[in-house]
């Protein structure tokens, strides 16, 4: 079940009463461990069998790996659980890509076969719940951390409902902590919670679907000709949707979380107020650039090796966040762009980064607008369909003249489309240096009352959209 | 202890989303809208799971595009079947501006259902071109169709039942939309839907000139565009219709074709693209199926006011006519 779906609300006020009033914590985490098997199996129960199967071997691996008498044999064990991991990453999520390339690599020497369809269907959050059992499977091996005894624990955290299909992706570590330690539902965190709830939900429904969607789903379309302003609103249009849809989702996972007495951390923080490439990845998907670097960036040998080897772990690590995506190539072109436009910006500061003129304020707003309309830039290959259609977006947002252009008509959807993108680029702008939601209590009340009932009566009044959270398809 | 101003911004705030709500309501009721369910594919779903459940009671999939959906009412055929001691669950599967051969295809390939099919199509819509059109439905239920899904709709569709704020059309935003085009308020729709999927088109609330004008132009237009198929052709491609039909005869389940009453020039098209003796007799005489048309039925001969779709009104006087000539050919 989605957040924005009434049978999330219907669940919601089932759980969360019987969790609340519980006494006992063992309890309460049987209550929030089968709560979650629930949500998840809502979707196809038979994919709860695949969790299952991923949760209690690497949890089992772990405590192998953990208790091997030599290297070999925790080697062994590591590379068993990483293996049973990738393989049914691999299957599920990139087989019938892997099957479609080679069918294209074979046609280009002359040899045609009938393409296949494999018919295997992505099992929700399967990149989300992978990474984070690789991630465990590391750090008991690195002995970051030992492995839990408690398989209700690992299971909790693996299937943890607020982040289990589309993340804030979290390490044992940290969940762990909060596991071993009883949760305590206060009344002022499950308001505040609440309210993040609202938020993500006003995000989402108001932002990504019924300001953004339109233009986007337009300038998108296959057998639309975009010129160069019709593409140029569709690449914004998109990267505020995208920023809707999945800050949106973080925000509201983030604050059932909190009703719940959990911490979760934080994955989007004003990514569009960044100056520079670099700075938005430490605002844009944090928990997941955060993975990157720890578990692919830093092994490959992040800068250690030598400026050069640097440039390609960079850019390495930003085709695999690509792939991670999708399995399709202009989702890998759209990593390997941001891995260019991080040398670039690598470069770049290494020969002018000392001006004094970068830290003049107007010069710095100037910046961001311009890291925006790069993430614009490249985001148009993570929205097209296809290589081919995304090139051609971008050939006309970089001026090349598009025969028989459409005209994006100056209408409703347009209008309400620039004045979204300027009140969400101010808001950006303003949050950019207030850390997580500790402003909100913060503010005066009436403020508070007042943003809370716009959002709200706004998210009641907007029904009839269905449109799925973006990041569910990874 | 919950911080005083936390519990005053969640009491005043959920006070003004409740009284903004409400006077949202009353003022589009006050303008003469109405809550009406909006149908959908999910609500198509729902629908669909039911046809494969097991019988008693009979499971009567109403399959066809819009002649079904706003043409027959499953209420009406439920009650009239019950009076001749006859435990029927009509199942509305039609859906507007989509013809309907996907969805028996799919029927037939399931081997769970062995109820009774009802396929309102004309012999256009057994054009081999068209077969795919419900296509969309069938993939969206055997993909997505979820529990978790199926919640979902039942709490929207009660919501859409009774609040005119679960339509779409009265989004806050799409509102805001049609008030920066100076577009007015949303089009008062003369066809309604109930939530077992079955519309109606209440021609008094409408233009009935313009949309029978604008509905024979459409027609006039398609024909040149999608020039039918030889009378031989399209008979060859029919033949898997009727593999299709087999299959669910094998079963113990029947089909039943129909074609649905169209007038004037609607029916004057239809009969110069597709001649009723070259295509629909031909068929009927390798059909495995009883193959109505409603020319030859006179208490099914009903008014159509815009050439193609009765009037909210004689829904029911066209479902009992169906249902007493079915009974009568022995198919129930």
């Amino acid at each position: 079940m989605t957040f924005d779906s009434l049978t999330f609300a219907l669940f919601l006020a089932i759980v969360f009463p019987i969790y609340a009033t519980l006494q006992s914590w063992p309890a309460r985490k049987n209550v929030l461990l089968v709560a979650s098997c629930v949500f998840y199996g809502s979707w196809n129960p038979f994919f709860l069998l695949l969790l299952a199967f991923t949760t209690v071997f690497d949890w089992w691996a772990a405590q192998r790996i953990h208790a091997a008498a030599n290297l070999r044999t925790r080697r062994l064990w590591f590379w068993a659980a990483i293996t049973a991991s990738l393989t049914l990453l691999g299957y599920f999520k990139y087989a019938q890509f892997f099957a479609n390339t080679a069918l294209e690599w074979f046609a280009l020497v002359g040899v045609t076969y009938q393409p296949i369809d494999l018919g295997i269907v992505l099992p929700l959050g399967i990149s989300f719940y992978t990474f984070e059992s690789i991630s465990y499977i590391v750090d008991v091996y690195k002995k970051r951390i030992e492995p839990t005894k408690s398989l209700r624990d690992y299971g909790l955290f693996m299937t943890f409902f607020p982040h289990l299909v589309a993340g804030p992706i979290m390490r044992f570590g940290d969940f762990n902590a909060q596991t071993v330690t009883p949760r305590v539902v206060t009344a002022d965190a499950t308001a505040l919670g609440a309210y993040m709830l609202v938020g993500g939900l006003f995000l989402k429904i108001v932002g990504a679907d019924h300001v953004f969607a339109p233009i986007s789903d337009i300038v998108f379309a296959a057998d639309y000709k975009a010129g160069f302003v019709a593409a140029w609103a569709g690449a914004f249009s998109f990267s505020m949707q995208v920023y809707c849809d999945f800050a949106g989702y973080s925000l509201a996972a983030l604050g059932i979380a909190k009703m719940f007495g959990f911490h979760l951390p934080p994955n989007f923080e004003s990514p569009f107020a960044s100056v520079g490439i670099a700075e938005l990845w430490t605002r844009w998907h944090i928990s997941l650039s955060n993975w990157l670097r720890d578990y692919v960036f830093n092994p490959l040998g992040h800068y250690r090796k030598g400026r050069v080897r640097g440039y390609i772990n960079v850019m390495i690590t930003f085709a695999a966040c690509g792939f991670w995506h999708g399995a399709a190539w202009h989702f890998i072109a759209w990593g390997a762009l941001h891995g260019a436009f991080l040398v670039g910006e690598r470069l770049l500061k290494e020969s002018i980064g000392g001006w004094k003129i970068w830290a003049v304020q107007p010069v710095r707003w100037l910046l961001a607008l311009l890291t925006f309309a790069l993430f614009s830039l490249a985001v148009v290959f993570f929205r097209a369909s296809t290589l081919t259609l995304a090139w051609e977006r971008v050939t006309a947002m970089l001026g090349v003249e598009i025969k028989d252009a459409a005209t994006l008509a100056w209408n409703a959807d347009c209008k309400v489309f620039v004045i979204g993108l300027v009140v969400g680029l101010t808001v950006q702008a303003w949050l950019k240096s207030r850390k997580g939601w500790e402003w909100l209590p913060a503010i005066a009340w009436p403020w508070r009352v007042a943003l809370l009932s716009l959002m709200s009566l706004a998210i009641v009044l907007s029904p009839g959209k269905t449109n799925a959270f973006i990041y569910f398809q990874f | 202890m919950m911080n005083t101003r936390w519990l005053l911004t969640w009491l005043l705030a959920a006070a003004i989303t409740i009284g903004g709500w409400l006077a949202f309501e009353i003022y589009w009721r006050d303008q003469g809208y109405r809550p009406t369910v909006m149908d959908s594919m999910d609500l198509w779903s729902l629908n669909r799971a039911r046809a494969v459940k097991s019988a008693p009671p009979l499971r009567v999939a109403l399959l066809g595009a819009s002649r079904i959906q706003y043409g027959l009412s499953p209420a009406v055929f439920r009650d009239e079947a019950r009076a001749i001691n006859l435990d029927a669950d009509p199942i509305m599967l039609a859906v507007n501006g989509h013809y309907p051969l996907a969805a028996l295809r799919d029927l037939a390939m399931d081997e769970k259902f062995t109820g009774l099919a009802i396929v309102g199509i004309d012999s256009r819509g057994m054009d081999k071109r068209v077969w795919d059109m419900q296509e969309k439905h069938v993939r969206q239920y055997h993909h997505d169709w979820s529990p978790s899904r199926e919640v979902h709709r039942r709490l929207l569709t009660y919501a859409q039942q009774h609040a005119i704020a679960a339509r779409p059309d009265f989004a806050a935003v799409t509102l805001g939309k049609r008030m920066l085009d100076h577009q007015g308020p949303p089009y008062k729709d003369y066809v309604t839907f109930d939530r077992d999927r079955a519309g109606g088109t209440d021609y008094r609330k409408s233009d009935i000139a313009a949309i029978r004008n604008a509905r024979v132009a459409d027609l006039r237009k398609y024909y040149p565009l999608y020039t039918p198929p030889t009378p031989e052709a399209w008979l060859s491609d029919s033949r898997e219709v009727v593999q299709w039909v087999e299959k669910i005869n094998a079963r113990g389940g029947k089909v039943v074709i129909y074609r649905e009453p169209v007038s004037g020039e609607h029916i004057e098209l239809d009969e110069a693209n597709f001649p009723r003796a070259s295509y629909w007799d031909k068929l009927a005489a390798i059909m495995p199926a009883l193959m109505l048309d409603f020319r030859d039925y006179p208490a099914l001969n009903i008014d159509t006011p815009d050439t193609s779709h009765i009037d909210i009104k004689d829904i029911d006087r066209h479902t009992r006519a169906l249902l007493r000539i079915l009974r009568l050919k022995g198919v129930l």
